[in-house]
């Protein structure tokens, strides 16, 4: 493998780490709050967060390129306070990423979350447990299994972002050119070889994810362990 | 002294009460199922959301219009219907999870080890919650509340759900635990065995409002118009020696019941200790259904009962049943109810003032 | 632990920095591939290089994307970048890309572009005319055979020139319009191919400009000039690019 490649890889496990720690710290408070409410609220959140399931990858590229660049409102904000604006740059597609998968990583917090029974969360309060330690003893333990599908997913989701990125980040090595855009930068150049290394190399990491997921849902299953 | 002055609307139903518990004994809430008992606990506990007026204990204000003291604050634990065991941790883990932290088991009020040794939990300790009965889970939480060190229990039906046996057991711990370390509960019940047992005082509430409230020998006619048919609850002394019992295999003990002596079995549902330091002697409960209750005009030698107390007709009451009345008896200065049929009574020819023969089964004493 | 692991992670991502950042058309990559790997090896600095549709680049230089130079197959995103103000300096001709029918059956190749009318069954791929550059030329040269509309059934649109050629080379479409510089070296045999020469040459205009807001101006420009030595135009003849594309335009 040429160094871009071992770039490329890097940049992308990157990517995929970043993403699924900021997506693991937003989707909880956001799937915690969607799981216990039940005002008119709720629905339209959670219509914001699944529109990336619906969207086409150029729209919200589309829209993140408008917005993140130097002409848009956040990236000319952050050029006004001496910052780099952010399209094209790592920090950019990480921005991408996080929203792209977000529905990714709430919608299994959610559902873990709904199956958590509230009580043992009241027996904890009134042993004296504040909403910090019930949330480190009881929710997490109780919902490791969520939480595990959540990271995966977000994690698994990110390895195959290419629209947002492609149209957010441009195709740079070393700071937006991640695996899928390089495949494709690859199949463009007729460089049918290397484009088929990394192609297997990606699908067989993938299987291998999932596989590993999957057999620790069923043996988590087995032992209960799972919300 | 908790006082409370709480409304909690929950749909359709509204929960309306103001009432002040006493703090030095176990108060029993008393209704059936849907009249807003559990409710008023978990409002007491702070787990209702929308809850308006008041709540304070001693001299801290729990919940009022601005400051509300969270549930975590609040120095109470609370025994649910279900255990609610934290499942992924050991029995171990549950019951130290509201331990203080770095405290010497024998600096707190009430240790580790004692309550694992009154709770009978020692060999359960390294078990998860998945592998013990509904009792067993049931003790076990209880054992996590008294744990947290609490200054007041509270316990919504924690009898509810489990088997004869199971229920019998956690009757008694809970006069073990009442007695050993004085903890002012409320006790949420729609069972007469479990108030007449434990509590002191009685709130009876009916459709989310407080019917009345007083000490339980004050509540025994409002419990009866609530329960399964009228009732009594008598006072016994335990045996002046611990020689009383009559022999091993008879299993008997002799019970004071005033002047008379009364033959109860050891495991009947009287506790010896079982009796709070208000009252001067060491003392037991008797709670008798008017149902089991015989009447005879002369003393019946030939009889399987094992009971005869000598009592005097006070008054005659209707039943609920019209062919069926209520004999009011006075047992020293206790009140028995002993109902009877109408025809009976004809039959008998019992009159106010009469004395007559009243008899029980020992085993029909829960 | 795991978060000496990421933050390890973290750090080696600067190591990549680079002293040069290259946006180029399609058309250019093996010539640029090339370029920039002398230019590194001669300077010591690190070039990295970007390829793109000609306006999808153009379109992403004006959302601020850190390129220093420009690299352009379209001589419109190029006149318009500079109009708006993105260049620094002037725009540099490279040479003109050469357009061609290549085919993988040598046989099925017609002797000349007039021949296609008869060739009813066979599919043509060609790059979309809207925005690429060889696919604008391509439809040009079938106007002006007057085969527009005799052969509109049989195009197939790929989304650029290089796509155009991967149709026609994985056999998928029979003929493609392309450019000489995005087929491989074993496929440029003259039985193969069938060159086109434009009657207006500015169409496939292979540019170059540096970008204003380039990181180190300096290097830019001498990137530029290093590209317009005499010594390359054998390589550049080599990658299609041509002096000029009228009439009598060989290849190799």
């Amino acid at each position: 493998m040429s160094s871009t490649d071992w770039q490329a890889v890097v940049l992308t496990l990157q990517l995929g780490a970043y993403s699924t720690l900021i997506l693991l710290l937003l989707a909880t408070p956001i799937a915690w709050w969607l799981a216990n409410q039940r005002s008119w609220l709720a629905a339209p959140v959670q219509a914001i967060v699944a529109l990336p399931l619906v969207l086409p990858p150029t729209v919200l590229g589309f829209y993140l390129l408008i917005w993140l660049g130097p002409k848009g409102f956040i990236g000319s904000t952050l050029e006004s306070w001496g910052l780099n604006h952010l399209a094209f740059s790592f920090e950019g597609i990480l921005i991408g990423s996080v929203i792209y998968s977000l529905p990714f990583a709430v919608q299994p917090l959610v559902e873990s979350f709904r199956q958590l029974g509230k009580e043992q969360l009241d027996v904890a309060a009134t042993l004296g447990a504040g909403w910090w330690r019930r949330f480190w003893t009881i929710v997490l333990p109780s919902c490791q299994g969520g939480f595990l599908i959540a990271a995966t997913l977000s994690f698994a989701h990110t390895l195959g972002e290419f629209g947002v990125i492609l149209m957010l980040g441009g195709s740079i090595p070393g700071e937006t050119q991640v695996l899928s855009v390089l495949i494709y930068d690859h199949a463009e150049a007729m460089n049918y070889g290397a484009a088929e290394r990394l192609s297997l190399g990606l699908l067989l990491f993938a299987f291998t994810v999932l596989v590993s997921v999957y057999a620790w849902q069923k043996r988590a299953q087995r032992g209960g362990r799972l919300c | 002294m908790l006082t409370v002055n709480i409304e909690q609307q929950q749909g359709d139903f509204c929960l309306q009460l103001a009432h002040s518990f006493a703090d030095d004994r176990v108060t029993a809430i008393f209704g059936p199922s849907g009249c807003g008992k559990s409710t008023l606990l978990r409002a007491i506990a702070g787990l209702t959301p929308g809850l308006k007026g008041s709540v304070r204990w001693r001299d801290a204000l729990w919940h009022s219009r601005k400051p509300r003291m969270k549930t975590e604050q609040r120095g109470l634990a609370l025994v649910f219907q279900q255990a609610h065991l934290f499942t992924t941790m050991s029995v171990e883990s549950n019951l130290r999870y509201g331990m203080p932290k770095n405290v010497s088991d024998s600096e707190l009020a009430i240790g580790f080890a004692e309550v694992v040794d009154m709770l009978s939990l020692r060999e359960l300790l390294q078990r998860k919650p998945g592998q013990l009965s509904g009792g067993q889970q049931q003790r076990v939480a209880i054992g996590r509340a008294l744990l947290s060190q609490p200054q007041l229990l509270l316990l919504d039906e924690p009898m509810n759900g489990l088997d004869a046996t199971a229920k019998k057991q956690i009757l008694t711990d809970l006069r073990r635990i009442q007695n050993r370390f004085r903890l002012p509960m409320l006790l949420v019940s729609h069972h007469v065995e479990e108030v007449v047992q434990l509590a002191d005082d009685v709130v009876i509430m009916a459709n989310g409002k407080l019917v009345s409230s007083g000490t339980l020998q004050t509540q025994v006619d409002s419990l009866a118009g609530h329960s399964e048919g009228p009732l009594s609850v008598l006072s016994v002394t335990p045996p002046s020696q611990p020689g009383g019992r009559v022999n091993a295999t008879d299993e008997l003990l002799a019970w004071q019941l005033a002047e008379q002596r009364l033959w109860l079995p050891v495991n009947a549902a009287v506790d010896v200790t079982g009796v709070s330091e208000a009252k001067t002697r060491a003392a037991g409960r008797l709670l008798v259904w008017a149902r089991d209750v015989s009447i005879a005009t002369e003393y019946l030698p030939n009889t399987s009962l094992t009971n005869q107390v000598v009592a005097r007709i006070i008054d005659f009451e209707p039943a609920k049943h019209v062919a069926e009345t209520v004999v009011v008896l006075t047992v020293g200065d206790q009140i028995l109810r002993a109902l009877v049929t109408n025809a009976s009574v004809k039959r008998l020819n019992l009159q106010l003032q009469q004395q007559v023969y009243a008899s029980f089964k020992a085993a029909a004493m829960h | 632990m795991k978060l000496w692991v990421l933050w390890l992670f973290f750090l080696s991502s600067s190591v990549w920095a680079a002293d040069l950042t290259i946006a180029a058309a399609s058309s250019y990559r093996p010539l640029l591939t090339e370029l920039a790997g002398e230019f590194e090896q001669r300077e010591k600095v690190a070039v990295r290089l970007v390829f793109g549709s000609s306006g999808k680049l153009a379109t992403q230089i004006q959302h601020g994307a850190p390129y220093d130079l420009y690299f352009s197959a379209d001589d419109s995103y190029i006149q318009h970048l500079q109009t708006s103000g993105y260049l620094s300096g002037e725009i540099i001709t490279d040479g003109y890309g050469q357009l061609v029918l290549w085919s993988a059956k040598a046989d099925l190749l017609p002797e000349s572009i007039e021949r296609l009318s008869e060739m009813k069954s066979v599919t043509l791929a060609i790059a979309q005319p809207r925005h690429a550059p060889f696919g604008k030329a391509a439809m040009r040269v079938l106007e002006n055979h007057q085969l527009a509309d005799a052969v509109e059934g049989q195009l197939v649109y790929a989304e650029n020139v290089a796509q155009a050629a991967q149709m026609a080379l994985s056999g998928a479409a029979d003929m493609a319009f392309v450019a000489v510089s995005v087929l491989p070296f074993e496929a440029r045999d003259d039985n193969q191919l069938l060159v086109l020469p434009l009657s207006d040459e500015r169409l496939l205009k292979q540019s170059h400009a540096v970008l204003r807001r380039a990181d180190d101006l300096n290097l830019a420009i001498q990137f530029s000039q290093f590209t317009q030595r005499e010594e390359f135009n054998p390589l550049k003849r080599k990658h299609g690019l041509m002096p000029g594309n009228r009439a009598g335009a060989s290849n190799e």
